[in-house]
């Protein structure tokens, strides 16, 4: 669920905004109100979640200026996350090495450079939204990492105005 | 008795059960000492390898208590603590605990201006602290004019005479003190008293019923009140309690597994540490969270049968907590109903007109009754009057008074209390409890500074805390100093990120600042004293400032500041930053983790400069060993290689001899020509297998553990041994009880019912194995191998049942213990130990969980009758298979002679002309040789066995030496028919076995597989020494399963495919990979490592059209059938030409008798045998290929063909009859660079496994141990494509490591073993890498 926001907006208004849609939707979705879908809490930087019977509900939210996206999964975690691509990263080698390992880090330097930046976002979103899907914290990459995470499927997502948003969205069971 | 009482006139008011029992005449050491009494050998303490037992613990502290006492401590007194954890600190608690006295706990992270205010405040009699912490503390004190601290140290030294006791303890003496952020702007003191602590402690264990048989984790501070549930619960039952050492408590992946390995089974936590955990903790039974909000998430993930989980809630002034909820997946969260003697009550938030309960339902101000309702605040009392009450509603004298605690609640139908939030102006920071108050009072405080007022704002999406000041005098102190200051006497989370000074501070009518207006102020950053950034004063702020300004342009860097809240930091940012600093030698520890662990700028840099204090990770400098030695050691290994040559010659010289001896007058019978023929082979296999043995102990004794100079006499003594033990047929005792009478009698020691699928053993006399353990197929026990220029030698030992998959390696020193499993393919590095009942996996291996037992069947006995029987079995199975498969020799050798016979004019006296002659015999009789044992082994394999299917049977059963008997067969035509791997032939060869091998399949050297359970689609690829399926032995049953790889899968290089893999379409296994389970993998899939991960995306090769890659035209085929044929017969024509021209030529020497004559011959044919080897395929390399060079080219083209073919002719001949030999000399280099490798001075090489020649570059010094490869090609989508594999000075590789090609380890580096380093990748220089694939170690 891509939700625009006003591409200058506070970050507290832009978390307000997708909230308060996202509860709208949910409210849809359960065939129920907006009132028992409650606040969606949770801190910033923590993922929402709803109060049972729908505690098994999986919700992921990602936010960039101008665009937030929401995952729901009636059953069971998810994760998504989304990337706008703009000034080309300089440490891109060190960050893919560092954080998504030495397999991805080559396939990365393996591409055409004209590539590597949207190929670099497309990794890291997937990385990111398995992380989200399990609740996990960043963390440098390890086997034991990359076995947690193995246990994410997951999908790159064709974002509006294609060419500048990346996003990826994972799920475990 | 009912559990809750409602009032019913007083309906939002709730009453606990009512238990008079529980309130007695006590304190804490009362219930300490009365446990210590019941139970004094039980453990009490655990703390690393230090267990304390209530008994001694009570002796140490009585020794606290009385040096204490003596010292003029006396009940009602404070005493300060300030311990890092561990258990002196737990000692002194109760050491001051035992004195009567109240003690005054501080986190080891306070400021110590902190801890001087608050002794100052409460009055302290004296602090206690360890060694370390006096320096810190010491000046402030006499400062104040207090006493000096006391030392852990000094209180716990033993005594000679028991000190004094306490005197009475009333229970309205304190127990303790507890500091939280006061609105005042000091901290403000919370007393508890004996007699509510002592009460808690029992209230609150008659809901959770924490036993004298659980095991408690102890993780929190003590100066956080959860800890009494902790310590004090326990010890009033009884309990033991484990401390974890500092730095597990906030790791989530290694914390969890601590807790279960030590068998915890009561976790009190806050719920963000337990949503944090990675993983399940099996052994828990109790959960109990508390101090803060619980997500009902949290309650879905942890509940399960037999385990309860509760939620308590309640102000430090409260004592601890003062209700309690047990919670249940899918109900919702609350913090339920007061425990016993506590109540709970809601008010009306507006107290100005008196206090007045509201109706159930509604929401107000929650207070708390009972026991555990504290005094009042340490000298504070008109804040004590606003908060503790006369109670108007009280029953009885226990709930004379009322807490107002300031949290929103609302009491539903159910009688269980909602908590809502705050209620009055405390501000949540980071989830800390802050009264902006305290730091308006610090700011004013300052010099200069009059006027005060401090907010928390939400711009652009930031909380930040932001101050408002007007100065009192010029000039006004700078920002950065004020922040200083602050961050001297607060915690880093109270520090203002932002300070604006005023000419004037608004204010409302009322006199009070109109705060309205302040946050009505647009926030200025850009010029002004607050916009400079702080200056950094480390060398690690210095680095941290600098990438921060590169992160966040134009944002001023405060050491206040929060990395995510007030820079705006995200996790991608925090990624980039530990990176970025990690890019700094000094920093090259730092982790992503530390910035989302610290979060402020300040305490990040601290985190830095202590990983930067520890000592850095580069791999230390080393000599290399003088050029002298090395070719001492060079000339005396080159004196025995020619011997070397001839020892293996002589396995099939001397049959060839005797054969020739028998025939060629016409009266001679071929019969009897072909019977002594048969004879001298198993002699002389038999001789191989003696000398070895004999070789071994008297070359080199019994190797001794431990660290020798490379090129050295040992070095020498083993090298030799270890080339004439490799040099024996051992693939033919494989899977059998000769393998484990092999390796005893080369020094091994190996238990009862122990079974070896096939190994490497590098140093026998230092492996132990115990008995019924289980070790698959392709093994290496690397316990000798090279580095850093010593020869490093050291023991593996096996305990009793424990398992060792198939593909692993182990370097010495290492250890598994009973039981214990190491999973396919995984690397156990020098010193390692796998514990008891442990499951380890992967490369390095890591643990996986404990190994469930129950999954093993019961271990059949088996009669000695019967294993002598199946002796009795193997040993005649492997002569005949032996002689079996050396059979079909004989029509070859009467077809050439027939040849030699019906064209004499080919007979000359020229060796280099008979040397021709019978290469070019040859071939058509290898062909005959090829096709005998072709149709030799499909008849034995039809003719003999049944067909095996998928299940479970004993080890000692017809089933398993059926087994063993198609391996056998395998194994031994495979002698000769090496060469038909990855040709085009190989599939009808697999077929002709019994596997079922799809159209266009692509097979290379596959090892282990079960032909009649094997099923290769169409179109798959298995490349290089692939363990493909083979069988699963562990606890005395060998399981066999079906291993299909489906349509347009591939199996990477080295790769391990365990029994019972089903590959779906299409999927991609990289170099040296485990095959996931097959739950996990999905068609499409690339999946990579040991253990396996999948990978996002992988890296196509396109371009080539499919008649180069899957569709070859027919002239394709035939072109590369061609060149195969001739790669597979090449290697045995060679074999047979040279052997009848030696045998040709040293045939008159021995009928006439001159043995001698014989010896020398053989000695300078088999020297020639081995250089012409070498110089067959170097010719043909540089005249068919020239140099490689980096290229990419489709499978279907002549180039591929040829660049195959040397790489086969260079395994067959090349490699068996000279290069081997050359291992661990100071000539494989000299060879190498023959055939086109840059290889530098003093390159230790125990490895032959090149292939691209050209493209492997290895600086000088480095060290590339056994089975290790610089990989310079890979098939990838049916195209090879070669590139470089740069290898630097002094690098050291450990055993079965390879390099990807394009890849470069630079100078000084050490790789692991069982590495892989990925195509590409630079390895840096001096650092230390390990894993598949390689990551820092």
């Amino acid at each position: 669920m891509a939700i625009p926001t006003p591409a200058d907006a506070r970050r507290e208004t832009v978390r307000r905004i997708v909230r308060q849609t996202l509860a709208e939707r949910l409210a849809e979705l359960l065939d129920t109100n907006v009132e028992a879908i409650g606040s969606l809490g949770g801190p910033p930087g923590r993922a929402p979640c709803l109060a049972a019977p729908w505690s098994r509900v999986g919700l992921s939210l990602s936010h960039e200026p101008g665009l937030s996206l929401a995952a729901v999964r009636l059953h069971g975690p998810v994760g998504i996350d989304l990337f706008r691509l703009g000034t080309a990263l300089p440490d891109l080698e060190r960050l893919s090495r560092d954080y998504l390992g030495p397999a991805t880090a080559a396939m990365l330097a393996a591409q055409p450079d004209a590539e590597r930046q949207t190929a670099f976002a497309k990794a890291w979103t997937t990385h990111e939204a398995r992380l989200k899907c399990l609740g996990l914290a960043l963390d440098e990459w390890s086997p034991t990492l990359a076995r947690h995470l193995a246990r994410c499927r997951t999908a790159s997502l064709t974002a509006p105005e294609n060419g500048h948003w990346v996003a990826a969205l994972a799920i475990a069971d | 008795m009912p559990s809750v009482i409602s009032s019913p006139a007083n309906p939002s008011r709730l009453l606990g059960p009512i238990r008079p029992e529980l309130i007695r005449r006590e304190c804490l050491a009362d219930l300490f000492e009365a446990t210590a009494r019941r139970r004094p050998d039980h453990p009490a303490l655990i703390f690393g390898d230090g267990v304390l037992s209530y008994g001694e613990l009570d002796a140490l502290a009585d020794r606290v208590a009385g040096r204490l006492i003596e010292a003029g401590v006396r009940p009602g007194q404070i005493v300060g603590l300030w311990l890092p954890r561990g258990l002196d600190l737990l000692t002194m608690q109760l050491g001051i605990a035992k004195t009567g006295a109240a003690w005054l706990p501080f986190d080891a992270e306070t400021p110590p201006e902190r801890i001087a205010i608050c002794l100052e405040d409460a009055h302290a009699a004296g602090l206690v602290v360890d060694a370390a912490g006096v320096d810190r503390v010491a000046d402030l004190l006499a400062a104040q004019g207090a006493s000096p601290p006391w030392t852990a140290e000094f209180l716990a030294a033993p005594t000679a005479i028991p000190g004094p006791r306490r005197p009475d303890v009333t229970p309205d003496q304190p127990a303790y003190v507890i500091y939280t952020s006061g609105s005042t702007g000091k901290p403000k003191g919370i007393r508890i008293d004996q007699g509510a602590i002592c009460h808690f402690l029992r209230s609150e264990n008659a809901m959770l019923g924490v036993g004298e048989d659980d095991r408690v984790y102890q993780g929190f501070s003590l100066a956080f009140d959860m800890s009494f549930e902790e310590i004090w619960i326990s010890y009033l039952v009884g309990a033991t309690l484990w401390l974890a050492p500092r730095e597990l408590c906030a790791d989530p992946e290694a914390l969890p597994l601590a807790l279960n390995e030590q068998r915890i089974t009561v976790l009190h936590a806050v719920p963000t540490l337990l949503a944090l955990f990675a993983r399940e903790v099996d052994s828990l039974r109790l959960i109990n969270l508390g101090g803060e909000a619980c997500p009902p998430a949290l309650v879905e993930r942890w509940a399960r049968p037999g385990r309860r989980i509760f939620n308590t809630y309640g102000p430090t002034e409260a004592t601890v907590s003062a209700s309690l909820a047990e919670l249940h997946a899918g109900q919702p969260v609350t913090i339920g109903r007061p425990l016993p003697n506590y109540g709970l009550l809601v008010i009306d938030p507006a107290v100005e007109n008196g206090l007045r309960l509201l109706p159930r339902g509604e929401s107000g101000e929650l207070c708390i009754t009972g026991p555990g309702v504290a005094t009042a605040y340490l000298g504070r009392p008109e804040l004590s009057a606003e908060k503790f009450l006369v109670n108007p509603w009280a029953d009885s004298p226990r709930d004379a008074r009322l807490y107002r605690t300031g949290d929103l609640a609302r009491i539903d139908d159910d009688g269980c209390v909602h908590c809502l939030g705050r209620t009055d102006d405390q501000v949540k920071i980071r989830g800390f409890r802050v009264e902006l108050g305290e730091i308006e009072a610090a700011l004013c405080r300052r010099p200069g500074v009059g006027t005060a007022a401090v907010l928390l704002r939400h711009d652009d999406g930031i909380e930040r805390l932001v101050a408002y000041l007007v100065a009192e005098s010029e000039p006004a102190p700078t920002p950065g100093a004020l922040r200083g200051a602050l961050a001297e006497s607060l915690p880093p989370y109270m520090v203002p990120v932002h300070l604006e000074f005023l000419p004037e501070m608004p204010r409302l009518t009322s006199g009070k600042i109109d705060r309205k207006a302040l946050r009505a102020r647009p926030l200025v950053f850009s010029s002004g004293g607050s916009g400079v950034s702080d200056i950094p004063e480390t060398p690690a702020e210095t680095a941290l400032f600098a990438e921060l300004a590169t992160l966040f342009p134009g944002q001023p860097i405060h050491r206040a500041a929060d990395f995510f809240a007030d820079l705006g930091g995200h996790s991608l940012f925090a990624a980039r930053l530990a990176s970025a600093l990690r890019a700094h030698p000094a920093f090259a520890r730092f982790t992503v983790r530390d910035v989302y662990k610290y979060r402020g700028i300040g305490r990040i840099a601290e985190a830095l400069a202590e990983c930067g204090a520890q000592a850095p990770s580069a791999e230390p400098e080393w000599t290399p060993p003088d050029t002298r030695r090395r070719w001492l050691c060079g000339a005396a290994q080159a004196a025995t290689i020619p011997g070397l040559i001839v020892l293996r010659m002589a396995q099939w010289l001397a049959p060839f001899f005797a054969y020739h001896f028998f025939t060629g007058d016409p009266d001679d019978s071929l019969a009897l020509a072909v019977a002594v023929s048969v004879a001298v082979f198993v002699l002389a296999t038999g001789a191989e297998f003696a000398i070895a043995v004999a070789a071994k102990w008297v070359l080199l004794g019994r190797l001794q553990p431990g660290r020798y100079p490379l090129w050295g006499a040992t070095y020498f003594r083993w090298w030799l041994a270890d080339r004439l033990i490799e040099g024996a047929p051992v693939y033919m005792l494989g899977g059998s009880p000769l393998l484990i009478w092999w390796l005893r009698a080369l020094g091994a020691q190996i238990g009862e019912e122990t079974i070896i699928g096939s190994v490497t053993m590098r140093g026998h006399d230092l492996v132990r194995i115990g008995d019924r353990v289980s070790i698959g197929n392709a093994v290496n026990f690397e316990n000798v191998r090279v580095e850093r220029g010593q020869l490093l030698v050291g023991p593996i030992t096996v305990a009793d049942t424990a398992y060792v998959g198939s593909y692993s390696v182990l370097e010495g020193n290492t250890h598994l213990a009973e039981g214990a499993h190491l999973d396919g393919q995984s690397a156990l590095s020098d010193g390692t130990t796998v514990p008891a009942g442990r499951f380890w996996l992967g490369s390095p291996a890591r643990d996986g969980g404990a190994f469930d037992v129950s999954a093993l069947k019961p271990r059949p006995a088996v009669s000695r009758c019967y294993r002598a029987w199946e002796n009795l079995f193997f040993a005649t199975g492997c002569l005949a298979t032996a002689v079996l498969f050396f059979m079909p020799v004989f029509p070859t050798f009467i077809l050439i002679d027939w040849l030699d016979d019906i064209y004499p004019w080919l007979q000359s006296d020229r060796i280099e002309l008979q040397l021709i002659k019978y290469f070019v015999l040859a071939f058509p009789a290898t062909a005959v040789l090829i096709v005998c044992t072709v149709l030799l082994s499909a008849g034995l394999r039809w003719s003999l066995h049944p067909r095996l299917h998928a299940g479970s049977w004993p080890i000692h059963s017809g089933t398993y030496r059926c087994r063993w008997l198609v391996n056998q067969i395998q194994e031994a035509s495979l002698n000769v028919l090496h060469g038909v791997y990855a040709t085009v032939y190989a599939p009808w060869w697999y077929r002709l076995l019994g596997a079922q091998v799809g159209r266009d399949a692509e097979i290379s050297t596959a090892q282990g597989l079960i032909p009649d359970l094997l099923n290769l689609g169409d179109e798959t690829f298995i490349a290089d020494a692939v363990m493909l399926g083979d069988e699963e032995i562990d606890g005395g049953w060998m399981t066999m399963q079906p291993t299909v790889v489906s349509r347009r899968s591939f199996v990477g290089n080295g790769a391990y495919v365990p029994d019972g893999t089903v590959l779906p379409e299409n999927v991609l296994i990289g170099v040296h990979s485990r095959v996931p389970d097959n739950a996990v993998i999905h068609s499409g899939e690339t999946w990579l490592g040991s253990p396996p991960v999948r990978l996002p995306a992988r890296e196509q090769t396109a371009g080539f059209p499919e008649n180069l890659t899957f569709r070859p035209s027919p002239r394709r085929r035939i072109g590369r059938g061609a060149v195969e044929a001739f790669r597979i017969v090449t290697p045995h024509a060679a074999v047979i030409a040279v052997g009848y021209t030696t045998v040709l030529n040293i045939m008159p020497l021995a009928e006439a008798g001159q043995w001698g004559a014989v010896v020398w011959t053989l000695n300078v044919a088999g020297l020639l045998y081995g250089i012409g080897a070498f110089a067959f395929v170097a010719l043909l390399k540089w005249v068919l290929i020239g140099r490689y060079d980096r290229r990419a080219q489709p499978m279907w083209t002549p180039f591929v063909w040829f660049s195959e073919a040397i790489t086969n002719l260079y395994e067959g001949i090349t490699v068996p009859y000279f290069m081997s030999y050359l291992r661990g000399t100071p000539l494989l280099p000299l060879a190498f660079r023959l055939l086109g490798s840059r290889v530098g001075h003093g390159v230790y090489l125990d490895t032959t496994d090149f292939t691209e020649f050209d493209c492997v570059h290895i600086g000088d010094y480095s060290e590339l141990n056994a089975l290790s490869c610089p990989q310079t090609h890979l098939f990838e989508d049916r195209v090879m494509k070669i590139d470089h594999v740069r290898i630097g000075r002094l690098v050291s590789i450990s055993p079965r490591s390879a390099v990807l090609y394009s890849a470069e380890v630079a100078d000084g580096a050490r790789l692991g073993p069982l590495t892989l380093v990925m195509k590409g990748e630079r390895i840096p220089d001096r650092s230390h890498w390990h894993g598949i694939p390689a990551a820092p170690a």
